[in-house]
């Protein structure tokens, strides 16, 4: 109604609105102008809001590793299977998800420091002997649980029968690299499963 | 490559680029990030090796 200063509807149809102060749930109206408006049902689909955020490069075709603008990540391919990939061989996962250029280039970060520490004659944790309770096993057992990251390379390491050399000038680099190497494939595993789950790209 | 320092620059250059690999999709801030880590770890070593040079060494290495 016009030239009501203030006042509350349930019902409010007008071709011409001139208020202070509105307060209606349903609202239609050709013309409103108003100091104060508050409605309690806004038809959303209606209302236009611009895009946030830095408009990015839009992506080539095929190549799924760039996100397109404004996209939010959608969950890709079995996520139990893209973790146990990525454990198995670094940037498996990666390669299953078809995040080709990501896995290929992390897969050989993490052997140029698997390759780095054997060449160094690093150590590789193990179980050996009995269990004994001391603080030396338990860093040895925590030790080996976190090699064990390492996945395939870990096998290969150790059925090939290497086992590093303590009196080695670079044993205890070859160890930090890799164990640095077996926490890089674990990163990896979480990885492949967060993009599986649609969290990131 | 027995050299300490060339040795502790890789490892500097393979866990920053690796880092900034994993948490970034755009390339300027991969370089950023790269850039950071690997400065912040291979000065940051520098430094730690020059605040320990004063002090007294441990037993000599027992072989050459």
């Amino acid at each position: 109604m016009a030239g009501e200063e203030a006042g509350s509807a349930v019902d409010v149809k007008a071709t011409d609105v001139k208020a202070t102060d509105v307060k209606a749930t349903e609202v239609q109206a050709t013309e409103v102008q108003a100091t104060k408006l508050e409605a309690v049902e806004v038809d959303a689909a209606q209302v236009e809001a611009p895009a946030v955020g830095k408009p990015r490069a839009a992506a080539t075709p095929g190549d799924e590793d760039l996100p397109p603008p404004f996209a939010e990540p959608q969950p890709v391919g079995n996520r139990y299977l893209a973790a146990a990939l990525a454990w198995l061989w670094p940037g498996f996962g990666h390669l299953y998800l078809r995040r080709w250029s990501r896995g290929l280039a992390l897969c050989l970060l993490v052997l140029v420091m698997v390759v780095v520490g054997a060449s160094l004659d690093g150590h590789l944790w193990r179980f050996e002997g009995p269990p004994t309770a001391s603080a030396d096993a338990a860093m040895a057992a925590l030790l080996t649980v976190v090699s064990w990251g390492l996945g395939g390379p870990y096998l290969v390491l150790r059925l090939g029968g290497y086992g590093g050399d303590i009196a080695s000038r670079g044993f205890e680099y070859g160890t930090a690299f890799l164990l640095t190497a077996a926490l890089m494939n674990l990163l990896l595993v979480f990885d492949a499963w967060d993009i599986s789950a649609g969290r990131k790209w | 490559m027995l050299s300490h320092f060339l040795l502790m620059v890789l490892y500097a250059f393979v866990v920053s680029l690796f880092f900034a690999l994993l948490w970034h999709e755009e390339p300027r801030a991969r370089l950023r990030l790269f850039v950071k880590m690997f400065l912040g770890m291979v000065l940051g070593s520098l430094a730690v090796a020059y605040l320990m040079a004063p002090f007294p060494t441990g037993p000599p290495v027992p072989f050459p």
